[in-house]
Parts: structure tokens; sequence; C-alpha cells
């Protein structure tokens, strides 16, 4: 399984119109997960200018789901955050009526491990469209290495991190773009200016 | 009109100067509203660059760009960071991560944002362009420095530097926005083979 960053993710999501996909996170993290891919296809959706998007996270009875997803659109994207423990009948329900489904908004069950397996056993059909497109999260994709980062500017400047917070502070630090990216690595900001 | 024409005067003139450019910088330089964050900038700015990957305006694939394009925060503190690479490329290194235009051309950048109040404003960037050989001149650099603390530091807020890092040489510029800077790089800042001369050589045909 593949662990893509939310942009690719997103990017993978929108190919497809009408498809339908599984995102591997642990159970923790599915709500989080949830509302970044959710602003992640928002974006996407909005500089297209076709589609939108709708979380799912409230529980509702199974068919109530399905008369809801029948009303949007393949350019839609209908993100259904499915914890193990109620995977079981909202999948089975899914797979049921998926005849009704073709055609719809792509689909983003996001769920952990233990969820997929059940996708897997309860929903043979609706598995099958999932088929490869199954993704684990690289939660870090796209983030700086601030320690990295502060390590090549370091060597850059041949300046620590010491005297850059004391000519920060003592107001004598030259005010230049090197150094604000310095303090905003050190979580130091606020000194810009001084 | 009696001009100072003193160092004083000229420094005065200066700080003017920059809070006129200042004054005129962009809208998404301090935005506000649903999109005044860090994340949507840098969202922005994928987009842009992909978009210019999709038009063959970057040699770079898609995937390269995701890869190259870093984000941190917001801290704490309400401060945003986005670069190219994880290093900072102080050499002109060409095997650090940059993005390259269709001749050769390429660039990296780096800028900071500080969120809050509903606002995210840039407070810091340089982008810098390397071109090609017989280009007229090897890099141009657009830099906006952070708010200064006293008034010659700030006399030289936004300026632009072209084939020379000594402060000295630099040059007052307009507050840009990420995408017009980007703009000059990816459309602009090329030999056209148009040369304007002054009326006397074209009618001399000098």
């Amino acid at each position: 399984m593949s662990a893509l960053g939310l942009a690719e993710l997103a990017d993978r999501t929108l190919m497809v119109p009408g498809g339908w996909s599984a995102v591997v996170v642990d159970e923790a993290r599915i709500d989080a997960t949830t509302q970044a891919l959710e602003e992640e296809l928002t974006f996407w959706l909005e500089e297209e200018g076709i589609g939108s998007v709708r979380v799912f996270s409230e529980r509702r009875p199974p068919p109530a789901l399905v008369e809801e997803l029948v009303r949007m659109t393949p350019e839609d994207v209908a993100l259904l955050p499915l914890p193990a423990d109620i995977i079981g009948p909202v999948s089975r329900s899914l797979d049921y009526e998926r005849a009704r489904l073709a055609g719809h908004p792509r689909g983003v069950i996001l769920t952990s491990e233990a969820g997929l397996q059940t996708l897997a056993a309860e929903a043979p059909n609706l598995w099958s469209w999932v088929g490869p497109r199954v993704w684990h999260v690289d939660p870090l994709a796209g983030q700086l290495d601030a320690e990295a980062r502060l390590s090549s500017l370091r060597q850059g400047t041949g300046l620590t991190d010491a005297e850059v917070l004391q000519r920060a502070e003592g107001g004598t630090l030259a005010p230049d773009p090197v150094f604000a990216e310095w303090l905003v690595l050190l979580g130091r900001g606020e000194l810009l200016g001084r | 009109m009696d001009v100072d024409v003193s160092s004083a005067g000229a420094e005065r003139r200066r700080v003017a100067l920059q809070e006129r450019l200042w004054g005129a910088a962009h809208p998404t330089c301090r935005r506000t509203g649903k999109n005044a964050s860090g994340q949507q900038l840098y969202r922005e700015i994928r987009s842009y660059l992909i978009k210019a990957s999709d038009r063959r305006l970057l040699l770079e694939s898609p995937d390269v760009i995701r890869k190259y394009l870093r984000y941190l925060g917001p801290d704490a503190r309400d401060y945003f960071d986005i670069a190219i690479g994880t290093v900072r490329n102080f050499h002109r290194t060409k095997e650090l991560p940059h993005f390259t235009r269709k001749d050769g051309g390429w660039f990296d950048f780096q800028l900071q944002v500080k969120e809050g109040d509903g606002r995210a404003d840039i407070i810091a960037y340089d982008f810098e362009l390397r071109l090609p050989a017989d280009s007229g001149f090897d890099f141009l650099r657009f830099d906006l420095n952070p708010p200064g603390h006293d008034n010659e530091a700030d006399g030289l807020r936004s300026h632009m530097h072209i084939n020379g890092d000594d402060d000295g040489l630099a040059a007052p510029a307009a507050v840009m926005s990420p995408f017009e800077i980007l703009d000059l790089f990816l459309h602009g800042l090329r030999r056209v083979g148009r040369i304007r001369r002054s009326p006397v050589t074209v009618g001399t045909g000098g």
C-alpha cells in the first residue's frame, strides 16, 4: 500500500469522477485526517470551479446515507470517516445499494487497518470498486524539517542559534530574509523588527 | 523646491519610498478573510507551480514540485514558513532543489507569513532567478526584508539585487505577491531579441 501526502491523495481522488477509494489511518487520526483532506479537496475543487466536498461524520441509518449519496454528482466528493466499530453495517448497506451509487460522487472511506479488513469481508462488491485505490497517509509529506533547515542556516552563515537570538534581542540583527526564517524556525518570530 | 541632497535627506526619501511601496503592496501580501492563512498561500503556490508544469513552463513534474515545496507551521506564535527543499541554497548550488524553466533558468524562494486576528501578512521573502549564459546578467533576487529596527534598515525593506549580493548594490523594488514574481520568472526576464535604441542611434542607423 502506498503512503501519500494529502495533496497527492486529493489529486488521485479527483482523477476518477465517481470513483471509490480507501484511506487507512490510525483510529485516533481518522477525524483529523478527514478534516485535512476536506480542506485539500475543497481547495482543488474551488480551483476547478466544479463539484463540492461533503463529510458524512454524523452517524445516520445506512439507508439514509445512501439516499444522501445518490443526490450528489460524480464531480462531488463524499468523505466517509468509518471507524472499525461502525464500518460493518454501513459498508454492507453501501454494498447492497451499489447499483444506485454508480454515477454518483467519488467516495473516500477513511478507516483503520481493522476497518479495512471488515470492508473487504463485509462488502466484497464495493471492495472491488476500491480495488488498488487503498492508500496510507504520510503525515509528514510536504513538511519542512526544521532542524535540518536550521543546520543549513548555521552552516551557510557561520552563526549559532544563540548568536542570532542575542542579536535579535539586542536589536542588532540585520533585517535579512535569512534571519526572518531563522527566527521563525526557532519559534521566536516575535523578535522580528526589534 | 529646496531638496536636501545630503545622505540624511536621501535616507528620508528612501524610507518614504518604502512606505509608499508597502502601501501599494499586492493584497496577497496582507490578506484578510477566509483565505488568510499560510497553508492557503502554500496550496496556491503549489497549485501555480503544478499548473506551470502542466503547461511545460517548468521542467519539474508535479510529483517533484510536491516534494520540493515545503512548509512548516503555523507555530505557537502563528508564524508560517514556505521554502524550496530542506537546505537553504546560499551558494547557488544547482544540485540543490530548485525549479527550472524551459531555457534553463532556475530559481528558488522562501517566504514567511505571520497569521493572527483574521490576517495573514507576508513579512519576508526572497525569490532568486539564475539565468542561462549570455542573458546579460547571472542572477536577480527580490528581497522583502522583515521590518527593521532603524531608518537605514527600513529604507531598503523591499529591494532587488542584480548580479551582486552586496547591499550597497540593491535597488528599491515593488512589494509583489509570490505570483507576480513567479510570473516574471516564468514569462519575463529573458532575451527576446528586441533592443530599444535612442532616436539618435535609430536615425543614424546605429
